[in-house]
């Protein structure tokens, strides 16, 4: 059966070169980077090149990455360690209601021990409501934690004008940069970024790796205990495979960026545009043109999106209906609930993220199978036109 | 998520669609809540003849719904009445966690579908009176 992968916000493969650099580290340079002698020192020098590749591609320094185990350990560090961090100066952190759970879940932790937090809303594309953000600041607020560019809708936020604001009132800001690294250029100095979250296994690089940016003279507390590594910020053996192949995939992503967005963005409007033309009563979710380049968010009436997504899969396609993460939930996607849809419209909707990969051939049979199969749910739903009314 | 058997159903469903001149419509959920279940009975001499259904949902509840529509085909009202959700688990095999209310709300919808048959039938009686 053909096999189309349709599913990069929530994982893409380990691409060759990244592999290729990987390797020699499992049984060659296998030292551990804690240890004094040659085999640690080699790991070491690793490690730093990895981090310097990773710096780079966010024009920040080395010694101001420090890696975790992926994304959601330094989403969870940077809000609980930059909170405590903060504690002194006060207790209000704000943030948005479009953020992933690994932030919102650690913002919900905070208010178990006495912080206080705010959910910016967001309008029908997912963009943050700057004058809600204003509203919203205060004395009393430490931290502004807005992630860069969403996974389930794809909308790029207004990163430099929110930084802006919270350094007026003297907040640190962190965003979760997860899906917009390798995706779009960020420039933490020029943006005025504090602290900034990355993960390797959404740019081609493997999983169980990821880092957290803080701006050299930023207050962060530990969340992990048990070790000097990271210059005792993080405790645990590093993962120095991981990191050699997060220090690749980054260094490749930014090399290869503009021709893979202009591949990518050609692949989602060509998509986009035949399912509008092919299928009735669907709605494009996040329609301005600040998105990322290989992800489209859609919602079809009158169906379940989840029996949509396994009739796919029995095609051999490979889709989702919200994140990854959220796989399990049967509330409706927070994120197209703050976006304004309807939880039925919610139910029904599908997210297809396009690799570096996709063909057109393979878009093309995507599109076939999607009508065949929309048409088929509709035949078995009680829901119409008029029963919505 | 979902086990082998629910997937081959899923496939290959047997009683999906609607009956034109039924004996009773069963109609159960919110679109807004969750899940949402049609049920058509065609009923002749107290004998389920027909039994088919309408879903918007998850694959458990067209599942489950499919396999209730089977179950209860040429069995008596009463008979279809006792449909217990162990005897859709037998056929569909363990639900995910999250989707065990498909089972219940499939027993609800054919007991709504009977409870519509029984009115109209009791309507019918009154009219001939």
């Amino acid at each position: 059966m053909k096999k189309v992968y349709l599913d990069n916000a929530a994982t893409t493969y380990v691409s060759n070169e990244v592999l290729t650099e990987m390797l020699p580290v499992f049984n060659h340079v296998y030292g551990n980077s804690s240890s004094l002698h040659s085999f640690g020192r080699e790991s070491v020098a690793l490690l730093d090149r990895a981090r310097d590749r990773i710096a780079k591609a966010i024009n920040a320094g080395g010694s101001e990455i420090y890696f975790t185990s992926g994304g959601t350990e330094a989403n969870n560090w940077a809000i609980i360690g930059l909170a405590l961090a903060n504690r002194a100066k006060g207790n209000h952190i704000i943030t948005s209601k479009i953020e992933h759970k690994s932030v919102l879940d650690a913002c919900k932790y905070l208010e178990t021990i006495g912080f206080r937090v705010t959910y910016l809303p967001v309008d029908a594309n997912g963009f943050v409501s700057i004058v809600d953000l204003i509203h919203n600041l205060n004395d009393d607020t430490i931290l502004v934690s807005i992630m860069a560019a969403n996974n389930e809708i794809g909308i790029i936020q207004n990163l430099q004008t929110i930084a802006k604001i919270a350094h007026e009132k003297n907040a640190v800001f962190h965003t979760d940069a997860t899906q917009a690294v390798g995706a779009i250029s960020i420039d933490v100095k020029s943006i005025g970024i504090d602290a900034l979250t990355m993960s390797a296994h959404k740019l081609y690089g493997p999983k169980g790796i990821g880092a957290l940016y803080v701006r050299k003279g930023v207050k962060i507390n530990n969340i992990i205990y048990g070790g000097n590594q990271e210059k005792g910020k993080r405790a645990g053996t590093v993962n120095v495979a991981g990191a050699v192949g997060f220090g690749k995939a980054v260094e490749i992503a930014a090399r290869d960026m503009s021709v893979n967005n202009k591949k990518l963005k050609t692949m989602r409007e060509y998509f986009t545009n035949n399912i509008v033309k092919l299928i009735p009563d669907i709605k494009v979710n996040c329609t301005t043109v600040q998105k990322l380049p290989g992800l489209v968010n859609i919602s079809f009436d009158y169906i379940d999106g989840e029996a949509l997504m396994t009739l796919l899969d029995l095609d051999g396609i490979a889709v989702s209906t919200g994140s990854a993460c959220s796989v399990g939930d049967i509330e409706p996607s927070h994120v197209l609930s703050a976006i304004g849809l309807t939880p039925e419209q919610s139910k029904g909707s599908i997210r297809f993220a396009f690799g570096k990969s996709t063909t057109k051939e393979e878009v093309d049979y995507v599109i076939t199978c999607l009508e065949k199969n929309v048409s088929k749910l509709r035949e078995m739903s009680p829901l119409t036109k008029k029963s919505k009314k | 998520m979902y086990n082998e058997k629910i997937i081959s159903i899923f496939q290959h469903l047997k009683n999906s669609g609607e009956i034109r001149s039924c004996s009773g419509i069963g109609k159960v959920g919110d679109a807004a809540q969750g899940d949402v279940i049609k049920v058509f009975l065609k009923i002749e001499d107290n004998i389920i003849e027909q039994a088919k259904a309408k879903v918007f949902g998850s694959v458990a509840t067209i599942v489950c719904v499919d396999v209730a529509m089977g179950l209860i085909k040429g069995k008596s009202v009463e008979q279809a009445l006792e449909l217990s959700a162990q005897d859709i688990t037998e056929i569909v095999g363990t639900l995910p966690a999250s989707k065990k209310q498909s089972v219940m709300l499939a027993q609800e919808a054919v007991e709504d579908a009977i409870r519509d048959y029984r009115k109209r039938q009791l309507r019918a009686t009154i009219k001939a009176d």
